[in-house]
């Protein structure tokens, strides 16, 4: 019986890996298990170590997008408590961490997928492939910086865009489908009304970073 | 022709060095603006910077990478990088070494300098046209160009210089309102009261002023102060090493250095640009910071107030004595 139970365990859990939808799934445990299971989280991206490669080219580019600093980036990236300290701007941060490495996994997705397409095949390289460019995408210490570098610079608005969520319930139950479009007005006007300078950057010296990263 | 930078090109120091060297190289005008806490949370300050000067130096300061802008350009920057840039557009300024990758040439302000190495301070000596050396130690510093004083000719100090000095004297060994004392022994000695008769007469504050003729620091007697000078008190005591670094001080040289000279409280109050103290000397005394810049081995330390707070620079260098 216990024999039946762990093959059937162990179909479901070939079906998921070999599902198009488990490159998904990868990025969620490696985004999450970042926050709660450093662990773990060291361990997949070990198993797809060109997603970690990937992961630090798309965030490279995106700097180079966003005109971010190149050790600004490294110490970012090595303690996203930095920004707490000297916070490059939000928006810096955001478009080098969050737009464009999401729009690299995309454009990688999609190429792999026109060349899997090709190819008439899916096989294991396309899936190992498709896996690193989950492995990619931001995570969790991403998010936390993005975050990190908005909440110090005005805690007000953050707490304001937390209640967006609320706002859109509120909308949904006494507008029905107007409550989309009036919850994006909502947001606009908080990051309207939000003090001019929150949007600006803090120039920090490079020293000030290496000294920091040097520190931690 | 004037414009205002961009203090976001300064992020790199190398960059602003060389604003520092173009701007000292062109002799321009340059005014900086520093106000209050620009960002909430984030300790940072308002910084804008207006330089004004030759078309040339415009051209110069583009092609190193530094933005400009006819509009003035106000940026919040950490009061670090303010403090930096305040520190390096004070002028006039010294070079004392290089960068540790051989990039740029290390200047501090001819300010209040301590440095732990004598040689250092003939760097900084070797750059000044009006400097008196006062050398405790026993160099023969003949070899840099500087005039050795062997007596400090008393009749050619100007009396306002020689009141103050005799007050300065005063107040760090005797007191205060000995003062007028000490000047009658300092002027009076040797022409009109005979020696003898003078330890008789004014015994107390003038034992100090009688050390000084003993040990022959000083002379009635007249003749040339050099512009480029050194006393040599070297085996002397405190109180003569004291009395040649007022003088030296008051006398108006544009640079002095003292070498071997111990510390004493009324010294560190006549401290100001540009003093180069050698030796290991308190770099605050009674809660008050004594110098701008401290110079070490390999290290160099800037104390710079931006918007009323004191910020602390450091930077390794490789000082030119070494190259």
């Amino acid at each position: 019986m216990i024999d039946v139970v762990f093959l059937l365990f162990l179909l479901l859990l070939i079906s998921i890996v070999k599902s198009p939808i488990f490159p998904i799934i990868l990025w969620l445990i490696v985004a999450t298990s970042d926050y709660f299971w450093r662990g773990l989280s060291k361990f997949l991206r070990l198993v797809f170590v060109p997603g970690e490669a990937l992961y630090v080219l798309f965030r490279v580019l995106g700097a180079k997008v966003a005109k971010l600093n190149i050790v600004v980036l490294r110490a970012v990236m090595r303690n996203p408590t930095i920004v707490t300290r000297l916070p490059p701007s939000a928006r810096k941060v955001l478009v080098a961490f969050i737009a464009v490495p999401t729009a690299c996994c995309v454009a990688a997705w999609w190429i792999l997928g026109a060349l899997s397409v090709l190819a008439q095949q899916y096989g294991l390289l396309f899936w190992y492939l498709n896996c690193c460019v989950a492995v990619a995408l931001p995570r969790a210490s991403d998010v936390k910086c993005v975050w990190y570098s908005m909440v110090v610079k005005d805690p007000l608005t953050c707490a304001f865009l937390l209640w967006a969520p609320i706002v859109f319930m509120l909308n949904l139950v006494a507008f029905g489908a107007l409550s989309v479009p009036l919850t994006l007005a909502y947001i606009a006007i908080i990051l309207k009304c939000s003090p001019s300078d929150s949007r600006g950057e803090v120039i920090a010296a490079e020293e000030e970073y290496v000294a920091l990263l040097e520190g931690e | 022709m004037s414009a205002w930078i961009d203090p976001a090109s300064l992020v790199e120091r190398e960059k602003r060095y060389t604003l520092s060297h173009v701007v000292n190289y062109f002799d321009a005008d340059v005014s900086v603006d520093v106000s209050g806490t620009a960002q909430r949370r984030v300790d940072a300050v308002s910084l804008s910077i207006r330089v004004s000067g030759p078309e040339e130096m415009f051209r110069v300061l583009k092609k190193a990478g530094i933005r400009l802008s006819r509009e003035r350009v106000v940026r919040a920057v950490t009061r670090y990088l303010a403090g930096h840039v305040i520190s390096l557009l004070r002028k006039p300024r010294v070079a004392v070494g290089v960068d540790p990758k051989l990039k740029y040439v290390v200047t501090v302000p001819a300010s209040r300098i301590l440095c732990d190495d004598v040689r250092t301070a003939v760097v900084i000596a070797s750059q000044c046209d009006n400097v008196c050396w006062v050398e405790g130690v026993g160099y023969d510093l003949s070899e840099l160009g500087l005039e050795r004083i062997s007596l400090i000719p008393l009749l050619s100090v100007p009396p306002s210089v020689l009141s103050s000095v005799a007050l300065w004297y005063a107040r760090g060994t005797v007191g205060e309102k000995y003062a007028d004392d000490v000047l009658a022994a300092l002027t009076q000695r040797g022409t009109e009261v005979g020696e003898r008769e003078l330890s008789e007469v004014l015994v107390g504050p003038t034992e100090c002023v009688g050390e000084l003729f003993n040990w022959k620091v000083v002379s009635m007697t007249t003749g040339k102060i050099p512009r480029r000078a050194w006393l040599d008190v070297s085996g002397t005591p405190p109180r003569c090493r004291l009395f040649a670094s007022i003088f030296a001080i008051a006398y108006g040289y544009s640079a002095v250095v003292l070498n071997g000279v111990e510390f004493s409280w009324i010294l560190a109050e006549l401290l100001r640009p540009t003093v180069v103290w050698v030796g290991n000397v308190p770099e605050t005394f009674r809660g008050r910071r004594l110098f701008d810049v401290v110079v070490r081995d390999n290290e160099l330390v800037t104390y710079v107030n931006v918007a009323g707070r004191e910020v602390e620079i450091r930077e390794g260098f490789i000082p030119l004595w070494k190259l």
